[in-house]
């Protein structure tokens, strides 16, 4: 059940989420706006004292008969010093003089003198305004007169231009007030009726949200939580590799999730929705006898597994001492140290960099998988992130601030570029300036793609890792990898593994690139493509292109889609291998979709973002 | 710590704060905004269609009028159960006589009420309790008292307030009414008057519902990325 609530709750509030800020902050705003200045309070004149009614003042029977339609109400009033008698009718309202029965026409001039009796400020009153209707007096049929004061408060009175009658003071207050009053009913054009069914449709969204939220909330607030973490007691958490080797003890908290309590000493097993129990990706093994699973580790893993003893350790509650296994456990805790043995700058924004650890790497930093780069605080200039002679243009049009600062140490994950065994042990990778220039603003540029930017040979660099589960399969089937941007990374890695070890099967590489001069290893494909009759490339280019080596223009996408896909015989007998930019993952994997690609063929490395 | 994790944490906590009045405040949005506000002022209740004033020429005139009531402030000429009436000021005091006849049709007694009301209420009920009201109850604070309650048998309990002195309707009140009050009472958190829009506990309130809403905007962000297939 849970999960599913989850799974409604996020839904509807995405739908409804903008909506409720703006119903907290219109609230919030006309609960601080004082009723009384609203109403503007404090410039209105008090009501004049009631007089006597002159009894030589005409008939009303002789008013009403005179009148023209039937009057049903007749009532005596004053204009200032002048006694009325107002009638009205089913349609409209009138005033005539009660001594003479002449009818009174609201002028300019009386409309500014009435107005100025109501009104009690210092402001002086402008030219009256005649209009026919105004969202100020938006319950008021009929023409009115609007009379603006030279007050702070810019207060406007309006009356009856029928009758004389004062029917709203507004200020600016009132105003302010309108327009969230307006945001808060979503009314925007009558400002007036709370009944339109676009705010009952936002208010039975919000009602679900309501409902479902209060359901979650019991559901993931664990009793002891509500006692602070250090007075509660521990229990000891052990983290054990899948080999079966001890990584590290650890005390946790009653109440604190396994992933609480290995995020509270710095151990991020992999989330990428913050312990929800929405992604998924938290998963740890139970060694021993597993507690019954939850609704949300049935949502999000198999039979299989949950036999096994994999739980979400967002989910997973030690109330007494636990061992856990972690799959890539061991890459949570290394610091890895290597040294910067070469820097090349393929292109003028990627940058392949060549490092050499310590110790010789395992069979875990295989193809597909990445490291996370610990980028220390730094404060550089300009003039220390490097690049060649050649590309002094490219760089010139970015507009980098002139200092460039980190004040935190940050993890950034960097995909191995070339089998290890490949370059004597070395990691190769592949970096992406992002100058963070988007749609014209300028934010600042990215944190680790500058520091690595500033590498030379002989720099030493922090790293954990390996991580990643995006890997070739077994089993010779026809593959068919799509890239763009610093997807090349993992791709090329994954090519060359595949070639090297005489892979028989077809092998399409189709990568795309905004042009030739941001197209890192041109070359290198062209010669694996000339030497394996098996393997394709194809270059695809967004922006101009210079027909010597690109297959076609335009999204990559497209073109695989028109070139290759739509013509294949047999998709079902493919796998699908994916590394880019988030849109155009986004698209490439609706697009398999939409032919009908199974999940289980399409592997895809989205970055880490 | 991820910010994924310090939001999901932020609108946890803030959720146990603001959680129940949050779902208050949308079970009275939903009731505000679904029941039309003219049932709610129960339009459909009772009928003040207003007839043409019927016989001025054997109006009293003016001078009998001034010798009745030689402290007249003001008047006003109006249809009363079909026939034209006078409702005069005088004094301080507010009354209604018969236009022509000039005879005293206000304070009103309980038999006239009860045949005001029945001609005004536009339901099939019964008239189920006159009252004589001196201490007005919390549905119809802001109007004058004393004034009448003629209630009917009706579902929705209807009670319609007639001041003994004009005539008037003062107020329709029934059940759909007194539930959009309560739960008005809760939207604004103004649990004594139900009026006062300024309270600090709707500020404090408000300024929270912000946060819950910010954090869970905030949140959304993470909560749409599913496991990588691999």
């Amino acid at each position: 059940m849970t999960p599913w609530l989850r799974k409604i709750h996020k839904w509807v509030g995405l739908i409804v989420g903008v909506q409720l800020l703006l119903w907290t902050t219109s609230g919030f705003v006309m609960s601080l706006l004082d009723h009384d200045a609203v109403e503007g309070k404090a410039y209105r004149a008090s009501a004049p004292a009631a007089r006597a009614w002159p009894p030589d003042a005409l008939a009303p029977a002789q008013v009403v008969a005179a009148a023209a339609t039937k009057v049903q109400t007749l009532t005596t009033g004053w204009l200032l010093d002048r006694p009325v008698y107002h009638l009205s009718d089913s349609e409209s309202a009138r005033t005539v003089d009660a001594m003479n029965g002449a009818a009174i026409e609201i002028d300019a001039t009386l409309a500014s003198a009435l107005a100025a009796a109501s009104y009690a400020g210092p402001g002086k009153p402008a030219t009256s305004q005649r209009l026919d209707k105004t969202l100020e007096v938006r319950n008021h049929d009929g023409p009115l007169w609007r009379v603006d004061f030279s007050d702070a408060n810019d207060t406007t009175v309006y009356l009856s231009a029928q009758t004389g009658r004062v029917l709203e003071h507004r200020n600016k207050t009132w105003r302010l007030f309108d327009v969230f009053w307006m945001l808060h009913i979503m009314d925007y054009a009558g400002r007036k009726n709370f009944n339109n069914p676009l705010v009952v449709t936002m208010a039975v969204g919000g009602l679900w949200l309501a409902l479902t939220g209060i359901w979650l909330l019991v559901a993931s607030f664990h009793w002891h939580e509500f006692v602070p973490q250090r007075f509660r007691r521990r229990r000891e958490l052990a983290v054990y590799a899948p080999d079966g080797t001890r990584l590290s003890t650890l005390a946790s908290a009653v109440g604190d999730s396994v992933y609480v309590a290995m995020a509270r000493q710095g151990l991020h097993l992999p989330s990428n929705c913050g312990g929800g129990q929405s992604c998924g990706l938290c998963e740890v093994r139970v060694r021993g006898v597993a507690p019954p699973p939850t609704a949300a580790d049935r949502a999000h893993l198999t039979g299989a597994k949950l036999k096994q003893g994999y739980r979400l350790a967002c989910n997973l509650h030690p109330s007494a001492d636990m061992r856990i296994e972690v799959d890539a456990g061991a890459g949570l805790w290394t610091r890895h140290t290597a040294i910067v043995e070469h820097v090349d700058a393929v292109t003028p924004f990627l940058r392949e960099i060549r490092l050499r650890m310590a110790q010789a790497p395992g069979p875990e930093f295989r193809p597909g998988a990445y490291v996370q780069i610990h980028v220390p605080e730094y404060a550089l200039q300009r003039a220390d992130v490097l690049h060649p002679e050649h590309h002094r243009e490219d760089w010139a049009a970015l507009d980098l601030p002139a200092a460039l600062t980190n004040k935190k140490p940050v993890r950034r994950s960097y995909s191995l570029a070339m089998p290890v065994e490949r370059v004597g042990g070395c990691l190769i990778l592949l970096a992406r300036f992002s100058p963070n220039r988007a749609h014209g603003k300028q934010l600042p540029a990215g944190k680790g793609s500058t520091w690595l930017y500033s590498l030379k040979p002989g720099d030493q660099v922090h790293f954990s890792g390996p991580f990643g589960d995006f890997a070739l399969k077994p089993g010779g089937r026809e593959k068919v990898f799509i890239g763009a941007g610093a997807g090349m990374a993992p791709l090329r890695a994954m090519l060359h593994a595949c070639l090297d070890t005489g892979a028989k099967e077809r092998i399409h590489f189709w990568y795309g690139a905004r042009s030739l001069r941001d197209t890192p290893y041109i070359e290198e494909m062209e010669a694996l493509a000339a030497t394996h009759r098996n393997f394709s490339w194809h270059l695809v280019v967004s922006g101009e292109t210079n027909a010597a080596f690109a297959s076609a223009q335009g999204q990559v996408h497209e073109v695989v889609q028109e070139m290759l896909l739509s013509r294949h015989p047999y998709l079902q007998a493919c796998d699908f291998y994916l590394c880019g930019p988030p849109a155009m993952l986004t698209a490439t994997r609706a697009l398999l979709r939409e032919l009908g690609v199974a999940e289980e063929q399409v592997a895809f490395d989205d970055f880490k973002i | 710590m991820k910010p994924a994790f310090w939001a999901r944490r932020a609108h946890k906590w803030i959720g146990l704060i603001i959680g129940v009045q949050a779902l208050l405040w949308m079970v009275s949005g939903v009731y505000m905004t679904s029941v039309s506000l003219d049932v709610i002022h129960g339009d459909h209740l009772a009928d003040i269609d207003v007839e043409p004033l019927q016989s001025p020429s054997r109006w009293l005139d003016s001078a009998a009028l001034a010798a009745r009531y030689p402290d007249l402030m003001a008047y006003k000429i109006k249809q009363f159960m079909g026939k034209d009436a006078f409702e005069i000021h005088h004094g301080g005091k507010v009354l209604l006589i018969d236009a022509v006849s000039g005879a005293q049709i206000t304070p009103l007694d309980e038999s006239r009420v009860r045949a005001l009301a029945a001609s005004m209420y536009q339901g099939d009920a019964a008239v189920r309790a006159v009252e004589w009201i001196t201490q007005a109850p919390s549905e119809v604070a802001t109007r004058p008292v004393p004034m009448w309650a003629v209630s009917f048998a009706d579902r929705g309990d209807t009670t319609l307030y007639f001041s003994p002195d004009t005539g008037e309707l003062l107020a329709r009140r029934h059940d759909l009414w007194r539930w959009f009050d309560f739960l008005w009472m809760f939207h604004i958190m103004d649990y004594e008057s139900r009026t006062d829009v300024n309270n600090n506990l709707l500020r404090t309130a408000a300024a929270s519902g912000f946060a819950f809403a910010a954090s869970g905007l905030w949140l959304l962000f993470y909560s749409f990325r599913r496991r990588a297939a691999a």
